[in-house]
């Protein structure tokens, strides 16, 4: 194979039966040439970027970027002719990853790239590629296990919008301990209180009043989730939102506010929706929460609202959108 | 071979109705079209029967041709045919259901018994061992350097491993012989082919570290780890070179065989060889299971309750079985195994008194270890489909794989003498079955679920004689005499009145000692 290293080549030599038999197995429909320039174009870099001291483990890397490259071809994931954008970011930020990579390839190659696809559908292009991008960056201080590189990658996920991994992020950071937490999220130490969820992580200033923190969901026809506009129900002290066909969980914190699939069903939400979680508002808009009583004329002639620790939805007659309300820090 | 060879069925395996509440889990975000990376050791981490799940069905999609569904499930009633001169069932399932010669060796690896594969020569009984060794994290190099090829000049060493000859020289005692272990006694997969053609003397030293777990040559011990075991054999009978000793045989948990090549299925073998891709080199990763996963798995098979309700139709068929009333004058005797042991054959002893019953059909009962072996298997098999709790059906279909070579069949019995039942006598799966199912239907006839004076007996006397008093004793005496009479008034003796009759027997014996050391006391 011409136009690539030493170190490379070797590799190629050692693993010509290995790196065969992956083809024969995954790269129907890949043409031999076009496997050979993937080779060229995105397992050599990563190989000869881990360099001479990582040389023991470039096999083991060589054949599960080879083995995830010809898997991933199939989902778009990586390009045929040449490299696509999580091609491109993840030769970049492999390397990266150092002994974590050495020790168990296959399994960092799937996550990142099984993590990568699940970002750029739920939370588009560029934020995956920053999630990719940040995660490779504090993995050289994830050094307690494999397991907490893991665990920061998903605190990065929800740091980055993946709203409905909170609760699990949360628990994550607080085990990761107070440098990486900080290097995670820009805060030693995360408070979990529900009513802080708008506050930035670390702050301590005093929460303002409640407020239209987001506005999620839409119409179907463009992009959104829901054929008519959607009512809100509280159930189980989580907040869904449905149209009367497609049932949405919300979720929502300071990083961002999501509407997410969810297995219940319709007719389970309305016959378990519970009284205690309705918001009270009128209207005029004026909204109870906690006994404070808040105008905000955008939700005038709400037909439904619902609440949960710290955020509460209300729906309009005239939209298709779930407004999300909270309270930020400092009445921001 | 399919060229999705490494593909693994994506979760869930067995989908259910929705759940009312969704948590986002850490596998969530790194699970999709690469394959599962989720953490793998975490305990709550992986769920490991959606992993045994996954594991199943790559082996029967890619590696092992079974399209056979012979471990059914219903859902709802399924359409049934009638086929053939012999009006032979067929009933398609409505609920997921499984290939017995991929699942049961599946669930042995799970459990961490011991398997035998039964089948004619190139059935595929070394891949599938072979293929679970793969899953339990092995190489292929290890798995062909750790299998165990039976053969007639097999001797112990051979088998175990040699002392070292510079410690037989320089040795003063037995004591400091040092041996050079075979390396299969340490895994935690152990594959044994043609174990029926090795020597009898071998034989005995196998069934040691079978049984036991630990292997001896020169008074030095080899503790084995707890282990999966896939014995193979070409003749079911037994036979082969040698005969396999009662012993080893009796030690065998689960037999499963290798059913027929449906040609039907030609093409996927051509595409196989055109392809030159061999299941045991593209098992995926993803299905691979870690020592600590197995170890989990094992732990919460064992967790997997199993209701009173079904504990009490397990016990009364198995009641059925073991009780022999011409076998001795004295009530405790009365067993097939009294029969056995005595060396008389049955038939001088006549029949029992009811020739069409379930324990006419056998020639013994199920030993403790059978029955644990079963209670163990069925708890797997929930486990494998991911419910909460042993079913009846995960009983009915685990039972014949378990009883296979442990409950003997009265070949001349009068029950096989009708045409339409004389098939029993080959198909040991369908028998037990049909044995399993007629014990059920007797257990409904005497209702008792609701109807059984030695369990309330029993229940009673399970909370305890802490400050019972002399005359509740009496009272309590008093009923179960009552309740032995009325087995009395009804003439016949069944293996389930047997066993009710000597459990009664004994808290008769038990109460009377509280009596008198109460009335000492006093």
């Amino acid at each position: 194979m011409p136009g690539v290293s030493e170190l490379f080549r070797g590799v190629c030599a050692g693993e010509r039966e290995r790196l065969n038999a992956l083809f024969r197995t995954h790269g129907r429909g890949v043409e031999p040439d076009a496997a050979l320039e993937l080779l060229r174009r995105t397992v050599a870099p990563v190989v000869d970027a881990l360099g001479a001291p990582a040389a023991g483990a470039a096999p083991a890397v060589a054949t599960a970027l080879f083995e995830v490259a010809l898997r991933g071809q199939a989902r778009g994931l990586f390009g045929a002719r040449t490299a696509g954008a999580f091609e491109t970011a993840l030769v970049a930020a492999l390397p990266r990853f150092g002994p974590a990579l050495g020790r168990a390839p296959r399994r960092l190659l799937g996550a990142l790239g099984n993590g990568w696809a699940r970002l750029e559908r739920e939370l588009g292009r560029d934020t995956a590629t920053r999630w990719l991008d940040a995660w490779s960056t504090v993995a050289p201080s994830c050094t307690a296990s494999d397991e907490a590189l893991y665990d920061a990658g998903l605190v990065l996920a929800w740091r980055f919008g993946l709203a409905e991994a909170r609760d699990k992020a949360l628990a994550r950071a607080a085990a990761l301990g107070p440098e990486l937490c900080e290097a995670l999220t820009g805060a030693r130490e995360l408070d979990p209180a529900p009513e802080r969820r708008f506050a930035p992580p670390g702050s301590r200033a005093r929460l303002g009043p409640p407020a239209v923190v987001a506005r999620v969901g839409g119409f179907v026809g463009f992009g959104g989730p829901f054929a008519r506009p959607p009512d809100v129900y509280g159930l189980g002290g989580r907040l869904y939102a449905t149209d009367g066909d497609v049932v949405r969980e919300l979720f929502a914190d300071v990083f961002g506010a999501r509407l997410v699939p969810t297995p219940l069903g319709c007719e389970a939400l309305l016959e378990g929706a519970s009284e205690a979680q309705v918001l009270t508002l009128n209207a005029a808009g004026v909204v109870d929460w906690d006994g404070a009583r808040v105008s905000l004329p955008e939700l005038r002639d709400a037909k439904s609202g619902a609440r949960s620790p710290g955020v509460a939805a209300v729906a309009l007659a005239t939209s298709h959108a779930v407004f999300v309300l909270g309270r930020r820090a400092g009445g921001a | 071979m399919p060229t999705k060879s490494k593909q693994v069925s994506q979760a869930p395996t067995r989908p259910r109705p929705a759940a009312e509440r969704h948590a986002f889990d850490v596998a969530d975000l790194y699970s999709g079209p690469l394959g599962d990376a989720a953490p793998r050791d975490a305990e709550g981490g992986v769920p490991l029967d959606e992993k045994l799940r996954q594991a199943y069905f790559w082996v029967v999609n890619h590696a092992i041709i079974s399209p056979f569904y012979d471990i059914e499930f219903q859902a709802e009633p399924p359409a049934a045919f009638a086929l053939g001169a012999r009006k032979v069932p067929l009933c398609l399932p409505t609920a997921q259901s499984y290939s017995s010669y991929v699942l049961l060796p599946l669930l042995n690896l799970a459990v961490r018994r011991r398997c035998l594969l039964v089948g004619g020569p190139g059935r595929g009984k070394t891949v599938i061992a072979t293929l679970l060794a793969l899953l339990a994290g092995y190489s292929l190099r290890e798995v062909r350097q750790g299998i165990q090829h039976g053969q007639p000049q097999m001797t112990i060493a051979d088998l175990l491993g040699n002392p070292l000859p510079s410690s037989l020289v320089s040795a003063k005692s037995m004591d400091e012989i040092q041996i050079a272990w075979r390396k299969w006694l340490g895994m935690r997969v152990k594959i044994i082919d043609e174990y029926n053609r090795i020597p009898t003397r071998t034989q005995s030293a196998l069934l040691t570290v079978m049984g036991d777990d630990y292997a001896e040559i020169y008074d030095q011990i080899f503790e084995c780890p707890p282990a999966a075991w896939y014995l193979t054999a070409n003749d079911d009978a037994g036979g082969g070179t040698y005969q396999v000793i009662e012993a080893l045989r009796d030690r065998i948990d689960v037999v499963v065989k290798a059913l027929h090549f449906n040609t039907r299925f030609l093409a996927a073998l051509l595409e196989r060889i055109e392809e030159g891709v061999s299941p045991e080199n593209a098992v995926p990763e993803e299905i691979v299971f870690t020592p600590a996963e197995l170890d989990r798995i094992e732990r919460e098979v064992r967790a997997v309750p199993l209701a009173a309700g079904l504990q009490k139709r397990i016990a009364f068929f198995a009641s059925e079985l073991e009780f022999f009333e011409p076998a001795a004058r004295r009530l405790e005797y009365m067993t097939k195994d009294t029969v056995k042991v005595a060396g008389v054959p049955f038939e001088s002893l006549g029949e029992l008194e009811d020739p069409t019953s379930i324990g006419a059909q056998t020639r013994n009962g199920l030993s403790v270890r059978a029955l644990m072996t079963c209670l163990v298997f069925a708890k797997a098999l929930a486990y494998f489909r991911g419910n909460a709790e042993v079913s009846f059906e995960d009983v009915r279909q685990i039972l014949p794989f378990v009883l296979h070579d442990k409950l003997v069949q009265h070949k001349t019995a009068p029950a096989f003498d009708a045409p339409e039942h004389a098939a029993y006598r080959s198909d040991l799966v369908s028998w037990i079955r049909m044995l399993f199912d007629r014990s059920c239907q007797e257990y409904d006839r005497l209702d008792r679920d609701s109807s059984d004076p030695a369990a309330r007996e029993l229940e009673l006397f399970e909370r305890g004689l802490e400050g019972l008093g002399e005359r509740a004793v009496d009272e309590r005496l008093a009923a179960i005499e009552r309740a032995l009479r009325d087995v009395e008034k009804g003439g016949k003796l069944y293996g389930h009145l047997y066993d009710d009759v000597l459990a009664l027997k004994y808290l008769h014996q038990r109460y009377t000692n509280y009596r008198i050391w109460l009335r000492c006391r006093a």
